[in-house]
């Protein structure tokens, strides 16, 4: 590896962690707890890439939107609300709060073109697809954290 | 005469699909009025006569000072106290949040008091562990009666005031009385219909008692230059005409000097003056000039001053339901910017005193409002707020309560005006 030649394919993941959009935030977390990871990749009935959804979304449903209108209001709120909250997420659908803005990338692009999407769009994690837009696999700002540290010969 | 078909059937068309709301009110409101120019009912100069920089000084300006001074943390403030004060006892809170929306509301727009408030309701509630829909509910009525307090209270009264050249203080001796004795007899009226809702238990009660609104307070510093600025610009209000100052220049004068005192960077604060307002007002405006000039408003004029002349008691008292029936049906600010200049001609062509005419013009708009959900954008916004933490109000479940304590209002508007003005 003299050339200095970082490809997605290298450093990417070929098991995507998926949820159908039509599934429950309880099934959602499900996942993701049992797939150790913050994301997952959203597939409509058809299988194709609909969205992506992150802890942050279940978190913005959680939280009241009255509460983000005010500043110091939380200060006030129940403390049993959390609890009320959580329990309700099994009636919301992934679809209604996943992310709909996907930037997918390819496995034979750069690893600086998957660095700067994910910079540019301040998200975590990039759906590898091939030509056909089939999801075959994701890149996350962990794998980034691994390619530099061997650019720089980091040993693990 | 093509002119005047012309004139109408733009006007109607702007009407007809601001009242459909398919499109934005704002669009089409100066759509309608370039097409009033454009098609040559209008001059350029005529349509840029025609906006009462009065009534938008005024409004541009109020909408900064409350921007500034919403982000204090001030209102929150005072909302919380108020279950402080009442001990943490849900008839209490209800009742004196109540009073505070009325009186909020006769300083502030509407849509900003229940913008502020709703969210202080969903907290109050969930901790107390009630509905919070009779506390919605009561935020809607009482935010539009209490706006129709002054002058400054709602817009159809800034649009009235300034076209008529009524002082703030004018309107706060004439129609300060009857929105406070409505806001009262309807805090009575929502008390009797909740009062079985509104228990709790004692340990969520204490948990509320022990609030300390002093937590709400998000920025002490500008806490109280906002005090100081909102105390400013009442002052200014109550001896405008005094001063020689009109309600915009009070209000501009009030937005500048927080600005000055805050020094932060303008834009942030400009933002807050919501622009689609200002400019569906400009529309308005020259719309309406449009109808007039071709001879259309005075055409109703001559009509109603007929009636106004031959039994006046009977002109004013029609004019406040009417206007109220029109203001719940859809938004009272075209209603009322249409009514204005109808009624500067039937004052010029009976001599009479028009100021009972206008105080039912305004009491009409403001109380008439509150019948249903889409009757003043209040209503609108409480509702969806309402609809999307899942305490949906039901458009029929909302009139059942709102109709008839709508005419519960008006019916004591009608005897304030009867014994005060006609009798």
């Amino acid at each position: 590896m003299n050339i200095c030649n970082y490809l997605v394919r290298d450093y990417m993941h070929r098991e995507p962690k998926t949820i159908r959009e039509s599934a429950s935030l309880d099934q959602a977390l499900a996942a993701m707890t049992a797939g150790k990871t913050n994301s997952l990749i959203v597939l409509d009935e058809d299988g194709d890439i609909s969205g992506t959804l992150s802890t942050w979304d279940i978190i913005a449903e959680l939280v009241p939107s009255y509460l983000d209108m005010d500043d110091n209001l939380a200060n006030f709120a129940s403390g049993d609300l959390f609890c009320a909250r959580t329990k309700r997420l099994k009636d919301c659908i992934v679809k209604r709060v996943m992310t709909r803005d996907v930037y997918t990338i390819q496995e034979n692009e750069t690893l600086i073109a998957a660095a700067s999407l994910l910079v540019k769009h301040r998200i975590r994690q990039i759906p590898v697809v091939d030509a056909e837009d089939r999801l075959i696999g994701y890149i996350n700002r962990t794998d980034m954290k691994i390619a530099m540290a061997h650019g720089l010969g980091i040993e693990a | 005469m093509t002119t005047l078909i012309l004139s109408i059937v733009i006007f109607s068309v702007t009407y007809a699909i601001i009242i459909s709301e398919k499109v934005h009110r704002t669009v089409v409101a100066l759509a309608g009025a370039l097409a009033m120019i454009l098609v040559g009912v209008l001059s350029q100069h005529q349509a840029v006569e025609s906006i009462d920089f009065n009534t938008l000084g005024l409004l541009i300006g109020m909408m900064i000072i409350v921007g500034i001074a919403r982000d204090s943390g001030l209102f929150q403030a005072v909302a919380l106290w108020t279950a402080k004060v009442a001990k943490g006892r849900p008839v209490q809170i209800f009742l004196l949040l109540g009073l505070i929306i009325a009186v909020f509301s006769s300083l502030l727009d509407n849509v900003t008091t229940v913008l502020l408030m709703v969210p202080v309701i969903f907290v109050l509630a969930s901790n107390l562990k009630l509905d919070p829909k009779p506390f919605l509910i009561g935020a809607i009525l009482l935010s539009n009666i209490g706006g129709a307090m002054t002058l400054i209270g709602d817009p159809p009264n800034i649009l009235i005031g300034s076209a008529a050249g009524i002082t703030f203080s004018e309107f706060l001796v004439h129609l300060g009385p009857i929105g406070f004795v409505t806001t009262l007899v309807t805090l009575g009226l929502l008390y009797l219909l909740y009062r079985k809702q509104l228990v709790t238990t004692p340990e969520m009660q204490a948990r509320v008692a022990a609030f300390n609104p002093r937590e709400a307070i998000v920025d002490r510093r500008l806490l109280h230059k906002s005090l100081f600025v909102l105390g400013l610009v009442v002052l200014g209000f109550c001896f405008h005409s005094v001063l020689g100052l009109e309600g915009a220049t009070v209000a501009l004068v009030g937005a500048a000097l927080f600005l000055l005192l805050t020094i932060h960077d303008p834009e942030e604060h400009l933002r807050s003056v919501e622009w689609t307002t200002i400019f569906f007002f400009i529309g308005l405006f020259v719309l309406v000039h449009g109808l007039e000039v071709v001879g259309v408003l005075d055409y109703f004029a001559e009509h109603l001053a007929g009636v106004a002349e031959e039994d006046p008691q009977k002109f004013i008292i029609g004019l406040l339901w009417g206007s109220a029936f029109f203001s719940a049906a859809v938004d009272n600010i075209p209603f009322v910017a249409t009514m204005i200049p109808v009624v500067q001609n039937i004052g010029e062509i009976t001599g009479m005193d028009l100021k009972p005419v206008w105080w039912a013009l305004a009491l009409g708009a403001d109380f008439g409002g509150n019948a249903t959900l889409v009757g003043a954008s209040a209503n609108v916004i409480v509702s969806g707020m309402a609809e999307r933490e899942g305490h949906k109000i039901g458009f029929l479940s909302y009139m059942k309560v709102a109709v008839p304590l709508t005419i519960v209002a008006l019916v004591l508007a009608t005897v304030y005006l009867w014994f005060r003005y006609l009798t």
